[in-house]
This record gives C-alpha cells, structure tokens and sequence, in this order.
C-alpha cells in the first residue's frame, strides 16, 4: 500500500516536469496565434476593445495598442520558462480580465466577436458563439492553474537559475 | 577526522552552489526586467507615433469629401448626387460599409432599389460611410482602406457619379482573403461608372487614405461595431441617430428597410 504509493509519487515527480513544460509552451502557442493577428491589425484590435465598451473612450486606443506587446511579452517568458510561476498568475489575471469583458458583453446582450485572437468588433447577429468562448476560456483557465501549482518544468530557465 | 572534513567540503560546496543560483538569479531579473521595460518603451513610443500618424477626423491632415459631415458621412440627395437636394428635415439614414464586407454586399441588393426609391422621392436622406475595418483580410493590400478613400475623392470630385460606383465596387467585390482589388482596377470600375478619367487617376490620394481611417475612428467612437450598421435619425440630425437591431428591424429581408422607414414618416 505505502510502497504502491510511494510509486506513484515517484513516477508523478518524472512526468510532471514534463507535463508542465507542455503546457507552458502550449501557453506560449496560444498568447503568439492571440497577438499576431493584432499586431498586424491594431485599428481593429483598437475597435475591438472599444466593442466591449468597457473602458472610457481615452483609454481605449492605448489598451488596443498595447495588448498585444503585452501578449507576447508574457508568451516569451513562458517560451523561456523564466520566473514561471509569476507569468502564469500573470496569465491568470489576464484570463479573468478578459472573461469579465465576454461575460459583461454577453449579459448586456451585445452581439460582438470577442476579439481573443485578433479581428472582433461587431458581428452579424447570431455568430456570436458566446458558450464556446466561455467554454474555451474555461480551458485556458485550467492551463494557467496547473502552471501557478506546479511551476517547475523541463528545459527552464528557472532551473537553470537554481542549478539542476 | 576525514569524515569532519568532507563534511565541511559539502558544506562549502552547497553554499557556493547557493550564491551561484543567487547571483543567476539576479542576472535574470535584470535581464527580465531590461526586456519588459524596453519592450514595454518600444510599445510606447509605436502608440505614440501610431496615434501621431491619423489626425482626427477635421484636423489638418486628412481631407474629407467637401460634402460630408463630423461623422465622417457622405450625403446624397434625392438627384442621386451627393451634397446636392438632400433634405435636411427628412428622416436620416447613415448606412456603414466595407466595401470588403459580404453582407455589405447583401445589404446593398436587398436595400438599394427601396433607398433610392425613397431618397429620389425626398422622404428620406441617406448617408453612407465607406469605412475600413476589414483590412485584414486582404493580405495586407489594405483593400478597405484603398477602397473606402477611393470612394471619399469619387464623392468630392465626382459627386454625380458616387452612387454608381458605390454599386459598382460591389458588384465587382473580393472574396475575404484574396488580395481585394488594386489601384487599376479601382481605376478600372470608377472610369466604367463614369468618373471623369482625370478624378479616376487620382483615387489613391494619400490625404483621402487618412479620412478612411479617420472616418473609420469617428464612426467606430459612434458606436459602428462592424459593418454594415444602419443608424437612423427620425429627426434628420445625426445627434438623434440610433443604430438599428437586425432584430428589430429586419434589414436583411426584401422590404424590410422601408417599411421601417415609412413608418417613420
């Protein structure tokens, strides 16, 4: 019984390292495919924060803007696996930002695109798959908790730092 | 004796190990910080430059159809021609467009024929904004840019000949995702719609590009989500303007547009 145990937590101490680095660069993956798009586009990206009309008018052009410079600075350090457990709290906030503009848009019945991986604004009534996005979200939510609770991965530079 | 002495060996052996991965430690949050602050700089800078770059609609800079408003908006008058007999206490209709856009193209089927009808007989004025919102999909060609500015000089150089060019981008509209239409052809339909050969040369003016994006700026502050929008203003002033709900008024349905519009009257 102890033994069998004992076992397991052997075998989980090996896969996990491994484990964890998959999901940092599948992290990674995911913040380059949301940035790009926005990078190559940044009115619209600038239109697509506007569409949640959240944020006051001022603010509006510069989030646009900056989002994905912040993206892919986040998906650098994941790709480095450098001070991962502070990028995926990072990542976390990030996500509960965004689900609170889906969930504010959705509640107040506004048909937009969520603008996740670029394009978004408006879109034609009933193409706006809001349960899908919630759905997708919730993945990505899962990805950076695993990270925050078990941050140590292969090939990391936080190993490095620490010498092993 | 020698057991003492290993020990004292591990020991040092740990700690030098300890200040090595302190001192790796600190040349890592130096470099992470010098990283996140130069890009974070470099974003600035690009905001700042990028924000620079596209006056406001009305400021020096981008200029604008002689005919068309603050709201970026281009109005034609129950002779078809723009700025001309437009009736300013009729009910206004603002109708936004990409000339990307394939609904845009739908919209303009089902819709044309009940607006001109409408607009010839007075009832209504009817504003149209080309915007670019959907530069994107024209592999980087920037075809709604291209071709909302082309309709921007076409309305203030050859204002009898907007509509029908307007009809014509669509009916010669890019698929999404090719890379649109380029300058020549834009040449190509503006002379076929009859564009004097002169104003057909000079669609790709650099002033007219940066009123599509200011335009486009203006129309997004004023609520255009995507396109087309439909706004409508009972009263016929543009502050009055509400944004239409496909669902409330079924635009997208032969006649639904102007039984709507009837009403108002």
């Amino acid at each position: 019984m102890n033994v069998s145990s004992e076992v397991e937590t052997g075998r989980w101490a090996a896969v996990q390292p491994w484990l964890s680095l998959v999901v940092r660069l599948a992290m990674a993956v995911i913040l380059v495919a949301a940035a790009i798009p926005k990078m190559m586009d940044i009115p619209q990206s600038i239109i697509a924060v506007r569409a949640y009309r959240l944020l006051p008018e001022a603010l509006v052009p510069f989030v646009g803007t900056m989002l994905p410079f912040v993206e892919l600075l986040l998906a650098l350090f994941l790709f480095a696996g450098l001070f991962t457990r502070l990028s995926a709290i990072v990542w976390l906030l990030m996500m509960a930002a965004f689900s609170a503009g889906v969930i504010w848009a959705w509640s107040q019945g506004y048909s937009i695109d969520c603008g996740c991986f670029g394009g978004g604004g408006d879109v034609a009534e009933g193409t706006t798959n809001y349960p899908l996005h919630m759905l997708e979200r919730a993945g990505f939510i899962v990805l950076g908790a695993y990270l925050v609770a078990w941050p140590r991965s292969r090939f990391s530079a936080d190993g490095w730092m620490k010498g092993d | 004796m020698s057991s003492k002495n290993e020990r004292a060996a591990a020991a040092r052996a740990k700690a030098q190990a300890q200040v090595k991965a302190q001192e790796r430690r600190t040349t890592m949050i130096i470099v992470a910080a010098s990283v996140v602050g130069l890009a974070l700089f470099g974003a600035l800078i690009f905001f700042i430059v990028n924000q620079g770059k596209v006056p406001a609609l009305g400021e020096a800079g981008s200029t604008a159809p002689a005919a068309s408003d603050a709201s970026g908006g281009i109005p034609v008058g129950s002779g078809g021609v723009v700025g001309e007999d437009v009736p300013e206490d009729a009910p206004r209709v603002d109708i936004y467009l990409d000339f990307m856009c394939p609904i845009c193209g739908t919209f303009e089927q089902i819709n044309e024929a009940d607006l001109n009808e409408l607009r010839e007989a007075g009832e209504i004025q009817v504003w149209y904004h080309p915007v670019s919102i959907l530069d994107r999909f024209s592999n980087s060609t920037q075809f709604s840019t291209r071709s909302a500015a082309a309709a921007g000089v076409v309305a203030d150089r050859a204002p009898e000949a907007f509509l029908d060019f307007m009809t014509a981008m669509f009916v010669n509209q890019p698929s999404e995702g090719t890379d649109g239409l380029s300058d020549d052809q834009i040449e190509e339909i503006a002379l076929a719609a009859g564009v004097p050969e002169d104003v057909a040369g000079s669609l790709s003016n650099a002033d007219f590009r940066k009123w599509a994006t200011a335009a486009t700026t203006q129309a997004s502050q004023d609520g255009m989500q995507g396109t087309p929008t439909i706004a409508v203003s009972a009263s016929g002033d543009f502050a009055d303007m509400e944004i239409l709900d496909p669902n409330d008024v079924a635009y997208f349905s032969e006649g639904g547009l102007k039984a709507y519009l009837e009403g108002l009257g």
